[in-house]
């Protein structure tokens, strides 16, 4: 039972949890609609979720625990079963609101949607809160209404954790190694472009990864056979640009080549 | 929450060592020698494999971070370690085996932390003395930066010691237990090392010695490790000195006897190298060492099934013999095994290493693992020899055999190479290995046999010896075990390993905590396949990238398979593993593409994601697939999550498909423990299903069908877990039962049509099946109307979506469906077959890639038919949801039989995701049923399954799988699996990144063609229509926002823009029809035939009968045409502004 044990783990301070949980919801929200950083409304949406989620896990577990409201069903439902209803509610929300929100006609942007989303995941810490009746005793006192304490075991919390740390720091080193490697093999191509056409000037952009050139530029068939440009370079990765002269009609073919060289490296057309 | 009688949920043991027993204080359990045995063996074996893996590993990412010059160094210096190391042991390690279990419980940490201490300074002496020897006497200057100055030399002498003390303590803890802590603490020092140099690198560190100094960090804290996890408790405190050299008093000629055996037995190994390297060649020598180390691996299993009698034997000759009659011939057998496995694939394990290395290796290899059979009637001899007290002897003998040995392999290398070098070695051992079989039988014969007895027998015979007294086996850390040791008395147990024995005859046994080394070997599976996809991107040649990809896959599945299946995994362990394996096989797909989509179908939803983030409203045209648009449930879900955090869309994406894989893992894992009542079951089932072909790409990509198939397996355990409300329940109840699996049902009508469709048609099945069984009773049939009434939402919810505006699901599928029937027409009406193992671009798989599919498709077909056989009395017996699975594994042969034809092999590959659901149900339950042996329900034994049972009748559910058979069964799954990916995914190469492909889905997405989506996204503005080929125009409405013009969404074929070389009238009249703006040209596709069938789509230009690539005038032709501007050009793609044929501009 040990992830419905998670499950109930996750709610120590009973109502103590559904403030906290309302306050985080909110703040996330807030931090989403003044565009706060990426981390802090990642962190808030993740807090907000893992108390809504172990809440209505938490529930769940509670309601099982009774077993005599229903009549079939809630017995034997295996140890996974709240986790797995607090991830259901998770992801129904999430795809639920966007739904809601079109069919209400409003736009699916940051503001609404974060309005919505915490304003729900309030509502199920609401619904979903420990209650106290006299069968159940001190709310939120134990993961079992009525069952008493559970008997401790220990458990080898330091070991698994050790090894947990070394799998995670491993799983982060491969993240490193495949970002790192997608990222030096994702270099972009030397690239010639044009952007902005004019009646007699063209502006061609030359790209290139790094730092990179001199690259000449040639234009061919314009107002004389051929036409040389200053050269340029290419710094740190952002695009040059040049402006070509071009005749009132006829095709040009602006040519990139690297300094001194004939063959081109990249053509572009215009033909007007 | 139920409990079942199968789950070892074992009280905490006192101490951290639990399954291992507790400090120094010999095995815990009353486990039988033949099972320590195997333990020990399998250990050893995993210690093996775990630090030869790891070690690869390691080297691999030395090379990727540092000089070659810097690993060169590093190399040395460990090489040096290693010899020096195992010099200074002094054969510690080996009297520590012998000697631990006849010493007082009191003074044994001590006898092992002075053996440590001795073994380290040994070391370090020589680690000081020899490389200064080697550089100022013999001159060997290239050792400098090992040693030349203080730095270097100490942190060389440290590491040094540190290994001598870590060779003397792997050793050691097998006398404890079943050796899993020497398996954990090379888990622990490889992965530790593997993690510091990783971090070093990123630091910018350099040279050698940084190299040396992560290993030395690893061997480092994986000592006070063994120190912790072997700490015992407070009644084991040891108030005693922590070093006492007295206590290695009298043990140092038994020492030495040990350590000169090794030597010898090391010896040849050793020498051969240096005979390779002056009769035949230096080169010749490279190629050797290298097959010398790959048969290490086949060599180690006789060496540990040696080690392993002796540890296992606690001193007694008696137990060896006995043992022996049942190791020697698996030893054998598995060596011939090992032979016959590494003939065919020779040159496929050399080649990792490169071509050359193939041509001059392969004989060499073959010839050298023949070894392995005579190598295990040496090492039983050298097993017996120790445990009898006759290391001397057999020292003399070995040694006497070594220049016999070396002279013939020195005659076979003159006369024929390398080759005959082996050939000759061979010879002596196939004589020496006679020779040692006959002494070996005079011992046995001159021995009283034994019968295996386990070790409670063991204890109680010699504690009441006075003499052995102090051995106090029966000091064991738990009440429970202590309970075990005093009442199982002499209970033979020949059948010990038979653990399909009744559990009520087996005595309670602790579980063994495997949580934490799995999963950390899980990790560095993940990591192997971040640097193979890493070598693939740096188009590295050879088998290295898809040997690491391939041992990622396995260290990810196998030692996970393994432990859920093995009988002492604790529950806990089981679940945690049976959801992670799942969750790093997704996280397996980002470390192959980590910044961006890449597949087919992922840029398709990709385009939605987008369409929905910068529209702000639902249903837009998706013009790449339209009937996307309208099952936008998996994008809504995304766009939540990036709106509201921030992260970037293929991040969100990530967070999005893990959500799916949990509640994928965890629905099967409650639907499964539900229907069976055990977690173990339920656990299987979570870890087979991943042998689904279409596990680690299709099912895992960003795609409807990955994120609402598992919404679909949840809705069903939701609907079979609701609330039934008694009569007189509150108001809502009957609401609240119905809500949660009506809104997941809902989640699943929103996502995907055909996962909808194929849910509406199992709650239907499930209806029908219920009423048929139980419909004589009311509840029965209360029953199948509600089951009934949740299909017939699924009907109404589908129905709706298909009312939305626009919606073609019609059309679609009905094409899917003609195309299929015609291809199957075709075929059976004589036509050709779709080539099985080519794709459309005549790559082929490699032979043995076809028989690991041919082998993974039989057994999995094989397997199922036989559970479905066994499982054919559940229509009787079982609940009916367990039927309906049954049902659902009856679909898997589509899988295999769609792939006869083109269309039917996209639907086959869809179907396996939901026919595995079954599979892996009702194959789980087959491997571990367990005939009755309480009173359960008879017949063919099968206890009932689990809530359905009746607790009247006696019945109990009971579940089990030996170790061995768990050891066994791992390995099959690992077999199929590797078969399942290749047979789901394509040939291995082809899965990892590397040189642009035509037409090949994510081989073809390159900076090159995202460089053109990057200009269209900055240039032109979002809609604009565009044409490009298959990939092409996948990128760039995905990432330039543009609308992509396809027959699919306009009806018209504007292939022959791209694909004819001829530009005529036609070309302008498409142009203009379906208002084309940019047309994109990919020169490259002139370079070969399509990988995925099409240039653009189904039904292009000269589709039908192309054998020759699209000829390159037909990719340049808009060069020459009046009116039509390159507007960018970036070497391999063009993008040519055509509005001026339109008359737009």
């Amino acid at each position: 039972m040990a992830i419905a044990d998670a499950g109930h783990r996750l709610v120590p301070g009973g109502r103590t949890t559904t403030r906290v949980g309302a306050v985080v919801l909110a703040g996330a929200a807030a931090a989403t609609l003044a565009d706060g950083p990426v981390w802090l409304r990642t962190a808030a949406w993740l807090l907000g979720a893992l108390a809504v989620g172990s809440s209505v896990a938490a529930s769940r577990g509670r309601r099982d625990a009774r077993g005599g409201r229903t009549a079939q069903g809630a017995a034997d439902r295996p140890g996974v079963d709240p986790l797995l209803v607090a991830l259901t509610v998770l992801v129904v929300a999430a795809v639920a609101s966007g739904f809601v929100l079109e069919a209400a006609g409003v736009r699916l942007s940051q503001g609404p949607w974060a309005v919505v989303l915490a304003v729900v995941g309030i509502a199920v810490l609401v619904i979903e809160r420990p209650r106290r009746s006299a069968a159940d005793g001190p709310a939120g006192a134990g993961p079992a209404d009525g069952a008493g304490p559970a008997p401790r075991r220990r458990s080898p919390v330091a070991t698994t954790a050790a090894w947990s740390s070394l799998a995670v720091a491993l799983v982060v080193a491969s993240f490193v190694v495949a970002v790192d490697g997608a990222r030096d093999a994702d270099l972009p191509p030397v690239t010639l472009a044009v952007t902005d056409l004019g009646p007699t000037t063209v502006d061609v952009v030359v790209g290139a990864p790094g730092d990179a050139g001199p690259y000449e530029v040639r234009t061919d068939g314009g107002i004389d056979s051929t036409l040389s440009y200053p050269p340029v370079t290419v710094t740190g990765g952002e695009p040059t640009s040049t402006t070509v002269l071009l005749p009132p009609e006829g095709k040009v073919i602006v040519t990139l080549h690297n300094l001194g060289q004939a063959e081109p490296l990249r053509s572009v057309v215009i033909d007007r | 929450m139920s409990t079942t009688s199968d789950d070892v949920e074992a009280p905490a043991p006192a101490t951290a060592d639990d399954a291992d027993g507790s400090a120094w204080s010999g095995p815990s359990t009353p486990a039988s020698s033949m099972q320590r045995l195997v333990g020990i063996a399998r250990n050893l074996m995993g210690t093996q494999a775990a630090t030869a893996v790891l070690g690869l590993l390691f080297w691999t990412l030395a090379t990727r971070q540092f000089l070659t010059s810097s690993v060169g160094i590093a190399g040395a210096a460990v090489s040096l370690m290693s010899l020096l190391a195992s010099l200074g042991t002094l054969g510690l390690g080996t009297v520590l085996i012998a000697r631990l279990p006849l010493t007082p419980q009191g003074e044994r940490r001590v006898l092992v932390r002075t053996s440590l201490a001795v073994a380290g300074v040994v070391a370090a002496v020589l680690a000081v003395v020899v490389p200064l020897v080697l550089i100022h006497v013999v001159g060997a200057a290239n050792l400098r930066p090992v040693a030349g100055s203080l730095g270097p030399a100490a942190l060389f002498a440290l590491g040094t010691a540190l290994m001598a003390a870590a060779m003397v303590i792997d050793q050691a803890v097998l006398v404890v237990g079943t050796g899993g802590l020497q398996l954990e603490r090379n888990i622990m020092a490889s992965a530790t090392k593997v993690v510091v140099l990783a971090g070093l690198g990123l630091l910018g560190a350099g040279g050698g010695m940084t190299i040396f100094a992560a290993w030395t960090v690893g061997t480092l804290v994986s000592l006070p490790w063994v120190a912790w996890r072997s700490r015992g408790g407070r009644a084991l405190a040891d108030p005693g000195p922590l070093v006492d050299p007295r206590a290695l008093r009298g043990l140092a000629r038994t020492a030495l006897s040990h350590h000169a055996l090794n030597t010898t037995l090391q010896a040849p190994l050793l020498i051969l190298p240096l005979l390779v390297t002056s009769l035949v060649s230096a080169e010749a020598n490279g190629v050797f060492t290298t097959v010398v180390q790959l048969t290490a691996l086949v060599f180690a299993l006789p060496f540990a099934i040696s080690i392993s009698l002796f540890a296992a034997a606690d001193g007694r000759v008696e137990t060896v013999v006995a043992n022996m009659r049942r190791t020697i011939p698996f030893a054998l057998v598995v060596s011939l095994g090992a032979y016959l496995a590494v003939f065919p694939l020779a040159r496929l394990l050399l080649s990792v290493f490169g071509p050359e290395y193939a041509d001059q290796g392969v004989e060499v290899l073959r010839l050298l693992t023949l070894a392995g059979v005579p190598f295990v009637v040496r090492d039983h001899y050298v097993a017996l020899a120790r445990a009898s007290g006759r290391t001397t002897r057999a020292t003399l003998v070995l040694a006497g055999f070594l220049p016999v040995e070396l002279g013939a392999a020195a005659y076979g290398a003159l006369r024929g190479g390398t080759d005959g070098l082996v050939l000759g070695w061979l010879l002596v051992l196939a004589v020496q290995a006679v020779l040692l079989a006959a002494s070996m039988r005079r011992t046995v014969k001159s021995r009283p046999v034994l019968a295996d007895t386990d070790t409670t027998t063991t204890t109680a015979s010699i504690t009441a010896t006075p003499t052995t007294q102090e051995i106090a086996l029966s000091t064991t850390t738990t009440a429970a075990t202590t309970t075990a040791t005093t009442t199982t008395t002499t209970t033979p147990t020949a059948a010990a390993l038979d653990d399909s024995a009744p559990a009520t005859t087996a005595a309670p046994r602790t579980a063994r905590p495997v949580l934490g080394p799995v999963l950390v070997v899980m990790a560095l599976g993940l990591l192997s396949m971040a640097i193979a996809a890493r070598a693939g991107r740096e188009q590295l040649t050879g088998a290295l990238p898809i040997s690491l990809w391939l041992a990622g896959l396995v260290l990810i599945v196998v030692p996970t398979a393994w432990a859920v299946l093995a009988p002492r995994t604790s529950r806990r362990d089981r679940l945690v593993l049976a959801v992670a394996v799942p969750l790093t096989l997704q996280l397996s797909r980002f470390v192959l593409h980590p910044l961006s989509f890449a597949f087919h179908d992922e840029l398709i939803h990709a385009t939605v994601l987008r369409q929905l983030l910068e529209r702000g409203a639902l249903f837009s045209e998706n013009s790449l697939l339209p009937i996307t648009g309208y099952y936008p449930g998996m994008e809504v879900a995304t766009a939540a999550v990036t709106t509201l955090t921030g992260l970037s869309q293929h991040t969100a994406a990530l967070v999005v498909l893990l959500a799916a894989r949990l509640v994928l893992s965890l629905a099967i894992l409650a639907l499964v423990e539900r229907i069976t009542g055990s977690s173990r079951v339920a656990a299987v089932a979570s870890v087979l299903y991943v042998l689904n072909p279409q596990y680690l790409f299709f099912n895992s990509q960003y795609s409807y069908q990955t994120f609402a198939l598992p919404m679909a397996v949840l809705t069903v355990y939701l609907v079979l877990v609701r609330d039934r409300p008694a009569a007189g329940s509150e108001r809502w109840a009957p609401v609240r039962a119905v809500a949660l699996p009506l809104a997941a049902l809902g989640t699943v009508v929103v996502s995907h049509h055909v996962t909808t469709g194929l849910l509406i048609v199992a709650l239907a099945a499930w209806a029908l099946v219920q009423r048929l069984r139980d419909g004589a009773s009311p509840a029965g049939r209360r029953e199948a109307r509600a089951l009934a009434g949740f299909s017939a939402a699924g009907v109404l919810g589908l129905a709706a979506t298909v009312a939305v505006p626009g919606n073609t699901l019609g059309s679609y599928l009905g094409a899917i469906g003609e195309s299929s029937a015609q291809q199957v027409d075709t075929l059976f009406g004589g036509g050709a077959a779709k080539p099985l193992f080519a794709n459309s671009a005549g790559i082929s798989s490699a032979p043995w890639e076809q028989v690991m599919i041919v082998v993974s498709v039989l057994v999995i077909t094989a397997v199922t038919a036989l559970a479905l056989l066994r499982a054919r009395t559940w229509w009787t017996r079982r609940t009916s949801v367990a039927i309906l699975l049954a049902l659902v594994a009856l679909l898997w042969p589509l899988t295999p039989l769609g792939h006869l034809t083109r269309a039917t092999s996209e639907v086959g590959d869809r179907a396996a995701g939901f026919s595995f659901v079954g599979v892996c149900d009702v194959v789980a339950w087959w491997l571990l049923r367990r005939r009755a042996h309480a009173a359960g329900p008879a017949e063919d034994g099968v206890v009932e399954l689990g809530p359905a049972s009746d607790p009247a009748a006696g019945a109990r559910t009971s579940f089990g799988m030996g170790g061995v058979a768990a050891l066994l069964t791992a390995g099959v799954v690992g077999m199929v699996l590797v078969g399942s990916v290749i047979f789901g995914a394509g040939p291995l190469a082809g899965q990892l990144p590397g040189p642009f492909r035509v037409s090949a889905d994510a081989r073809s997405v390159d900076p090159y063609n995202r460089a053109a989506a990057a200009w269209l996204d900055d240039n032109v503005p979002e809609g604009t229509r565009v044409y490009a080929d298959r990939v092409g125009g996948l990128l760039t409405a995905a990432e330039g926002g543009t609308y992509t013009v396809r027959h699919i969404s306009t009806s018209i074929d504007a292939s022959r823009l791209l694909l004819d070389p001829d530009f005529t009238d036609q070309d302008v009249a498409l142009i203009r029809r379906a208002r084309i703006d940019y047309v994109i040209a990919d020169r490259r596709d002139a370079n070969g035939l399509p990988n995925q069938d099409v240039y653009v789509e189904n039904g292009e230009f000269g589709g039908e009968e192309r054998r020759d690539p699209v000829p390159l005038a037909a990719l340049t032709k808009l060069d020459g045409v009046e009116g039509v501007d390159r507007v960018y050009d970036n070497g391999a793609l063009a993008v040519y502004d055509v509005r001026g044929l339109r008359g737009d501009r």
